[in-house]
C-alpha cells in the first residue's frame, strides 16, 4: 500500500510542466501541505524539543512573536508576528520568538531547522522600523507620519508597503505594511499573513486611530491623542492555521480627551485583548501585534511552533 | 495527456519518510544511485568563511555556509564547497565556497571584512566579503549589518543581531588599549566565528556561535595583543574550534565560520560544506 504521508493534498498546485513520471517535479515545497501528518507538538517556549526516534523529516509551522504598540499616545500599533512553513530535518531545540516587552519594541524570531520566521515591528519610532522575514509593519505616529513597511517571509513573498499620508493603508503582504498616521483618522494596517499596525492620530479635535490589519495573525491597533473624543483603533483579526477557528482584534478605547489606546492583534492561537482604558491591548498568543496605548504600550503576542511528523 | 497526483509518484512532494542515503564531504562523482530513482531530497550546506586579520586590533568572524534543501533530479556528480582559508596577512578573510548538487545550491559564508566587521552567512550564493548576506534558496531575503534573516547580517549590536539558519559572525575590536571584550556570535543552524580583540590590556575575543546540535569554540583571554582570538563557529556537523592566543579557531565542519584574529594572527579557516541525498 502506498504511503498516504507521500501524497500531495487534493487541490494542491501542480504544474503542468509536471506531466510524466520522468521528469523532476520543483524543488520547493512550500505548496504541499502536511496532508495524513498529525500535529504532534506545540511549542511556546525556546528550549529541547524531543523527536521520536525514526522521524527524519518534521513540517514545521513557526509564529514570530508580535510586535509592541508604543505607549506614548497617538502612535501607531505593532505588526504580527511573521509566519513560515516548510519541512526540516527533525532537530533538537527550537527558538520561539517573544513578544515586544517594552515599548515600540519588535518582536523575536521564532525557528525550527531551517524554517525561520521574523517578529512582527515595533512602534518604535515616529516612523518605525521595517519588519523582517514575514513579520507586519508598524503604524506611524498621527501628526503625519508613514508606518513601516512588513518582511517579505521565508518563501519570497513580497512584503506590504508602508502607508503613506497620501495613501494612509499599509499595503498588502505576506508581511502587511504598518498603516500612516494621520491627525483625524490613522490608516489601516494592511492585511497579508501577518496584518500591519494601525497608524494613530493626533490632531486636535475628534479622533479615530486606525485598525490593525488582518491576516492570519493581526495586527495591533494605532492610539489616539485628540483633545476631544478619542477612539483607539481595534487590533486586526486573525484565524487559527489549525482549525480555521476566526479570531478576534480587541476592542480600542475611546472618552473624551482620555483614553484612546489601540486594541491587540488577534494571534493564531488566540484572541487579542482589549485597551483599557490608557493602556495598549495585548496581542493575542501566536504573533498578534500589541496595541498602542496613551499612557502604557500593549505587548506584542508571543511566537509558537506547530510541528507534524 | 492527464496526469493524477494520487497516482503518479512524481508528483509526491513530502520527504516524509526519507532515509538518508549518502553523505559528501568533499567533490565527488555520483554514479551508484539505484536504477529507478529519479530524484532524490537533498540538504545542502556551504563552506563556511574565514575570519579577517588586522595590523592592530581585531578582526571580525567568517560568516556561516548558507544551508539549502529540496527536490532535485539525480545529477552525477556533486560539489561541495571548501571552507575560506584563513591567513595572517591583514585584510579580508576568504569566502566560503559554495555546494552543489543537482538543482540545490548553497552558498558559503563571507570571510570577515577588511576591519572589524564580521562576514555574513550565506544564502543560495556566497556573499562576498560583505556584511549584508544573499537570498536564500527558498527566497528569503538578504538580511543586512546586524538583521535576522534566513542567511543572517554580520553581527553587531545587541543581540539576536545577525542570527538565523545560517548566521553572520560578530564583529572585532578596533580598541587597542584597556580591558576589552568581544560579544559571542549569534546563534544559528550553522554559525559564524567570534570577532578578535586586540589591546594592550586585557581582551577576550568573542566566542563563536553556539548551534542547534554543537557549540561555537571559545575566544582566548589575556593580557596583550598576543591573546584576543575569536573562536570558530559551530557546523551542522561539528563543534567550532577554540581560539588560540591571538590566532582565531577554524570554524566546524558543515559550514562554520572561522574566528577572527588580532594583530597579524593567523584567523581562523572556515569548516568544509557538506551535502546529504535522502531518497
Amino acid at each position: 500500500m502506498a504511503n498516504p504521508n507521500r501524497r500531495g493534498q487534493a487541490g494542491s498546485p501542480v504544474s503542468t510542466g509536471m506531466q510524466g513520471d520522468s521528469v523532476t517535479p520543483f524543488a520547493n515545497t512550500h505548496f504541499i501541505l502536511p496532508y495524513g501528518l498529525r500535529r504532534q507538538q506545540t511549542i511556546t517556549s525556546s528550549g529541547a524539543v524531543d523527536i521520536p526516534a525514526g522521524v527524519t523529516f518534521v513540517y514545521a509551522i513557526a509564529v514570530g512573536g508580535g510586535g509592541a504598540g508604543n505607549s506614548t499616545s497617538g502612535y501607531g500599533g505593532g505588526g504580527a508576528g511573521g509566519i513560515a512553513w516548510g519541512w526540516t530535518l527533525a532537530n533538537s531545540s527550537c527558538v520561539i520568538g517573544a513578544g515586544g516587552a517594552t515599548s515600540g519594541a519588535s518582536g523575536g524570531y521564532t525557528r525550527y531547522g531551517n524554517i525561520i520566521a521574523g517578529g512582527g515591528a515595533g512602534a518604535n519610532s515616529t516612523v518605525p522600523s521595517a519588519a523582517t522575514l514575514g513579520g507586519g509593519g508598524a503604524g506611524g505616529q498621527g501628526s503625519g507620519n508613514a508606518g513601516s513597511s512588513g518582511g517579505t517571509d521565508y518563501w519570497g513573498i513580497p512584503a506590504g508597503s508602508a502607508g503613506t499620508t497620501t495613501s494612509t493603508a499599509g499595503g498588502t503582504g505576506s508581511g502587511g505594511g504598518g498603516a500612516a498616521g494621520t491627525a483625524t483618522t490613522g490608516g489601516t494596517g494592511g492585511a497579508g499573513i501577518s496584518g500591519g499596525g494601525g497608524g494613530g492620530s493626533s490632531g486636535s479635535g475628534a479622533s479615530t486611530a486606525g485598525t490593525g490589519g488582518a491576516g492570519l495573525a493581526g495586527g495591533g491597533g494605532g492610539g489616539t491623542s485628540g483633545t476631544s473624543t478619542r477612539q483607539g483603533g481595534a487590533g486586526g483579526a486573525g484565524i487559527s492555521i489549525l482549525t480555521g477557528t476566526a479570531y478576534s482584534g480587541g476592542n480600542g478605547s475611546s472618552g473624551t480627551n482620555a483614553n484612546g489606546a489601540g486594541g491587540g492583534g488577534a494571534g493564531v492561537a488566540g484572541n487579542g485583548n482589549p485597551a483599557v482604558t490608557t493602556t495598549g491591548g495585548a496581542g493575542g498568543l501566536g504573533g498578534g501585534g500589541g496595541g498602542a496605548g496613551s499612557g502604557t504600550f500593549g505587548a506584542g503576542g508571543a511566537g509558537i511552533l506547530y510541528l507534524f511528523y | 495527456m492527464s496526469a493524477s497526483i494520487y497516482s503518479n509518484s512524481s508528483f509526491t512532494d513530502s520527504p516524509y519518510g526519507l532515509k538518508l542515503q549518502r553523505t559528501y564531504t568533499t567533490d565527488s562523482a555520483v554514479t551508484d544511485i539505484p536504477a529507478g530513482i529519479q530524484r532524490v531530497y537533498a540538504i545542502v550546506i556551504g563552506g563556511g568563511g574565514a575570519g579577517s586579520t588586522q595590523t592592530t586590533g581585531g578582526g571580525g568572524g567568517g560568516g556561516a555556509g548558507g544551508y539549502s534543501a529540496g527536490w532535485t533530479y539525480v545529477a552525477n556528480s556533486v560539489k561541495v564547497g571548501t571552507g575560506g582559508t584563513g591567513s595572517s596577512t591583514a585584510g579580508v578573510g576568504a569566502n566560503g565556497n559554495s555546494s552543489i548538487y543537482g538543482m540545490v545550491m548553497a552558498g558559503g559564508g563571507s570571510g570577515g571584512l577588511n576591519g572589524t566587521s564580521g562576514g555574513a552567512g550565506g544564502g543560495a550564493t556566497t556573499p562576498n566579503q560583505s556584511v549584508s548576506s544573499t537570498i536564500s534558496y527558498t527566497g528569503a531575503p538578504s538580511a543586512g549589518a546586524g538583521a535576522v534573516g534566513y542567511a543572517g547580517g554580520s553581527g553587531g549590536g545587541n543581540a539576536p543581531y545577525g542570527a538565523g539558519v545560517s548566521a553572520g559572525a560578530h564583529s572585532g575590536s578596533a580598541t587597542t588599549t584597556g580591558t576589552v571584550t568581544a560579544p559571542n556570535a549569534p546563534r544559528g543552524l550553522i554559525c559564524g566565528g567570534g570577532g578578535a580583540v586586540g589591546t594592550i590590556g586585557v581582551g577576550t575575543g568573542g566566542n563563536g556561535g553556539t548551534g542547534d546540535f554543537y557549540a561555537g569554540g571559545t575566544g582566548t583571554t589575556g593580557t596583550g595583543i598576543t591573546f584576543g582570538g575569536g573562536g570558530g563557529g559551530a557546523g551542522y556537523t561539528s563543534a567550532g574550534a577554540n581560539a588560540s592566543a591571538n590566532n582565531g579557531g577554524n570554524g566546524g565542519t558543515g559550514g562554520g565560520g572561522g574566528g577572527g584574529a588580532s594583530t597579524l594572527g593567523t584567523a581562523g579557516s572556515g569548516g568544509n560544506g557538506v551535502v546529504y541525498l535522502y531518497y
